[in-house]
């Protein structure tokens, strides 16, 4: 793994989804969450959005390619035509996006610091010396708030990226690797999706059941474009780079839950990193999936799909509760969670479906709204037809 | 099916105290929250998932329709540490001063102490090399692989698990799960047998070798071994990092690029 085949990788893995996902974020007057101003949070959201966008294409290709018994070379070439497609799409919706709101310069650097700030406490307002010395007072004691919230996302960055190099500099041993990354490997190596027993590589009949949530051939896919062994994606820089992505959504998930209090997020980060890194209670929660072993799809299901369903659910929810008109990108964005989550895991389908699914049914009765439930169910499809077809199987 | 229920409950809560946090959370919600989309999607939800996870019902399902050892992960649809998080801001957002900071504080030391820190797992280890396995497989497979071709190759238990992940040109006769076995009478467990004794007889290495159309054998260079392998056919090939490489002759070794 030299340092071209790297940056390669972090620009498949990182640029490429912001290509895919952005246009329908940052040209567009507002976030998933709602927000006007955040440019870093447009970055993010486009990131998981891409990288969702993208996993629900490789979805359907993968699968095919397995029950066809296909080769390498063919699903590359498929993927990468429907990679050209998804960032073309998200640049003609960005360009639309960006003529529609021209003029309307709502782009800023983050407005967390502006919250502080009480616009009546401005001193050029204030009319008395009494009332000016108690805003400066005020002004002041802010200005130390803001200094304490800028040391805590110090301490939030330090601790992200601590987790990040030790992925990096840590081994996990896990018995299950010799399947998924074994996999992974003879797609590369041998262009074999899944007629092989991965623990000996002896020849077999096709595992249908593995092959409906082919996760491990988007490793091979990443290792097969960038030259970097499988292992190495598997081991090294997919866990560096889906931590960040995991934590950065999570920071998303806090921002939209805390809304005009987002000031607090820090702290909610500092929770939410707490709860991962002492979250070994046993071997079974998503915390510690997370934490060791991100690379398999069921890890990504737990730490990052999963949230990412409440968060969607949230928010086309909240838009119900409050009457507004539920932005579209979010049925998108349910939609290729739920494809990814059959990419992930052959549970997937029932771990994304059941809670829309309970949320829907819940929600037209507490709301009195009905109109959510049918691009809900539509999100719910993929789930359907992996379901169906995990059954057959 | 009730059994499995509590199993896999009392195992996916294990030995910390964060699910009494996560429920302290929900009942801290259920009180204060009043917005109905996050009493949906943070409590009704949850509670939900609950209930279906402790119904016999649904384990009988998914032990006739999936695996019943994945059972647990139903409970992953529980937004653990979102909600915990959510709770816990939103407690020290309605405090001021001091006080927001100590409970802060505190809180975060409950977490610590409820917990446990992931890294005193002692599957962890410090890499050896870019690719998370043993040096020594690298090495070993660097030493046997023919490019453009499998070469079949029984390896030490305590490598099993790396080698098919580091290369798929190595094939095994045994894999890191004695279920999974080569070969249609599960001849390769009596290799696997003779490798593990304590003192390796040469002639039935070379016997079972042949048997299962095997290039390679890897011993440790501790092992002790009776008799002479070259008297067998297999040529002593190679000393890697304490392994010795045996190369079974009566096989072909044809380099396709050769």
């Amino acid at each position: 793994m030299n340092l071209l085949n790297l940056s390669f990788a972090l620009l498949i893995l990182i640029a490429l989804p912001i290509a895919a996902g952005g246009g329908y974020i940052i040209p567009q007057s507002k976030t998933l969450s709602g927000d006007k101003n955040s440019i870093i949070e447009k970055f993010i959201w486009s990131w998981f959005l891409g990288q969702l966008l993208l996993w629900c294409l490789f979805q359907p290709i993968a699968v095919w390619c397995v029950l066809k018994g296909k080769d390498m070379v063919t699903l590359k070439a498929f993927y990468l035509i429907a990679i050209a497609v998804a960032v073309g799409v998200s640049v003609i919706v960005g360009t639309v996006g960006a003529l529609k709101h021209r003029g309307n310069k709502g782009i800023a650097t983050g407005d967390y610091d502006k919250d502080l700030t009480d616009k009546n406490t401005n001193p050029l307002k204030a009319t008395s010396n009494q009332e000016k010395s108690k805003q400066v007072i005020s002004k002041q004691e802010e200005s130390v708030k803001i200094n304490a919230y800028r040391i805590l996302w110090i301490a939030v960055i330090i601790l992200i990226a601590v987790q990040v190099v030790l992925q990096i500099v840590l081994a996990y041993m896990e018995v299950d690797d010799s399947y998924y990354v074994s996999e992974a490997t003879s797609a590369v190596e041998a262009s074999r999706f899944y007629n092989t027993i991965p623990y000996t590589g002896a020849s077999t009949d096709i595992d249908f059941r593995h092959g409906l949530a082919p996760f491990p051939l988007w490793l091979a896919f990443i290792s097969s474009l960038t030259g970097i062994k499988a292992v190495s994606i598997a081991h090294v820089v997919l866990p560096a780079v889906h931590m960040t992505m995991t934590y950065m959504v999570y920071a998303v998930i806090g921002r939209t839950l805390l809304g005009d209090k987002r000031r607090h997020l820090p702290v909610y980060m500092l929770f939410v990193i707490a709860l991962n890194l002492f979250g070994f209670t046993s071997y079974m929660t998503p915390e510690k999936f997370f934490m060791t072993r991100i690379r398999e799809g069921k890890a990504t299901i737990a730490s990052l799909i999963i949230p990412g369903i409440v968060i969607c659910l949230y928010m086309i929810l909240k838009s119900l509760s409050e009457n507004k008109k539920t932005d579209i990108r979010l049925y998108i964005m349910l939609f290729a969670l739920n494809m990814s989550g059959c990419l992930c895991s052959t549970l997937g389908a029932l771990l994304c479906a059941l809670p829309i699914f309970i949320c829907a049914v819940i929600g037209a009765f507490m709301l009195k709204k009905v109109r959510h439930l049918l691009p809900m169910a539509a999100g719910c499809l993929p789930c359907l037809i992996f379901a169906l077809m995990y059954l057959k199987f | 099916m009730w059994n499995t229920v509590v199993s896999h409950l009392s195992s996916y809560i294990g030995w910390g105290l964060i699910i009494v946090y996560y429920l302290v959370a929900l009942v801290y919600l259920f009180i204060t929250e009043k917005r109905k989309e996050r009493r949906i999607v943070f409590i009704y939800m949850p509670m939900a998932v609950l209930l279906i996870f402790i119904n016999p019902l649904t384990a009988m399902a998914m032990k006739k329709y999936a695996d019943d050892e994945v059972y647990y992960r139903l409970l992953w649809m529980l937004p653990v540490t979102i909600t915990i998080a959510d709770a816990a801001c939103e407690a020290v957002i309605r405090l001021r001063g001091k006080a927001k900071v100590l409970v802060a504080a505190g809180m975060l030391f409950l977490i610590i102490l409820g917990g446990r820190l992931i890294y005193t797992d002692d599957r962890f280890s410090i890499a050896e090399n870019e690719y998370h396995v043993p040096q020594e497989v690298a090495d070993i497979c660097d030493e046997i692989v023919i490019p453009g071709r499998e070469v079949r190759a029984a390896f030490p238990a305590e490598y099993l698990v790396y080698v098919r992940q580091y290369t798929a040109l190595v094939v095994m006769p045994y894999g890191w799960d004695d279920l999974y076995v080569y070969g249609t009478d599960g001849s390769s467990t009596h290799l696997r047998e003779e490798l593990e004794k304590p003192t390796v007889s040469a002639e039935k290495m070379a016997t079972e070798a042949d048997n299962l159309s095997c290039h390679y054998i890897i011993l440790s260079e501790d092992k002790p071994i009776s008799g002479n392998p070259a008297d067998y056919g297999m040529e002593e090939y190679s000393h890697v990092d304490g392994y010795v490489i045996y190369k079974n002759l009566s096989m072909d070794f044809t380099d396709p690029y050769a």
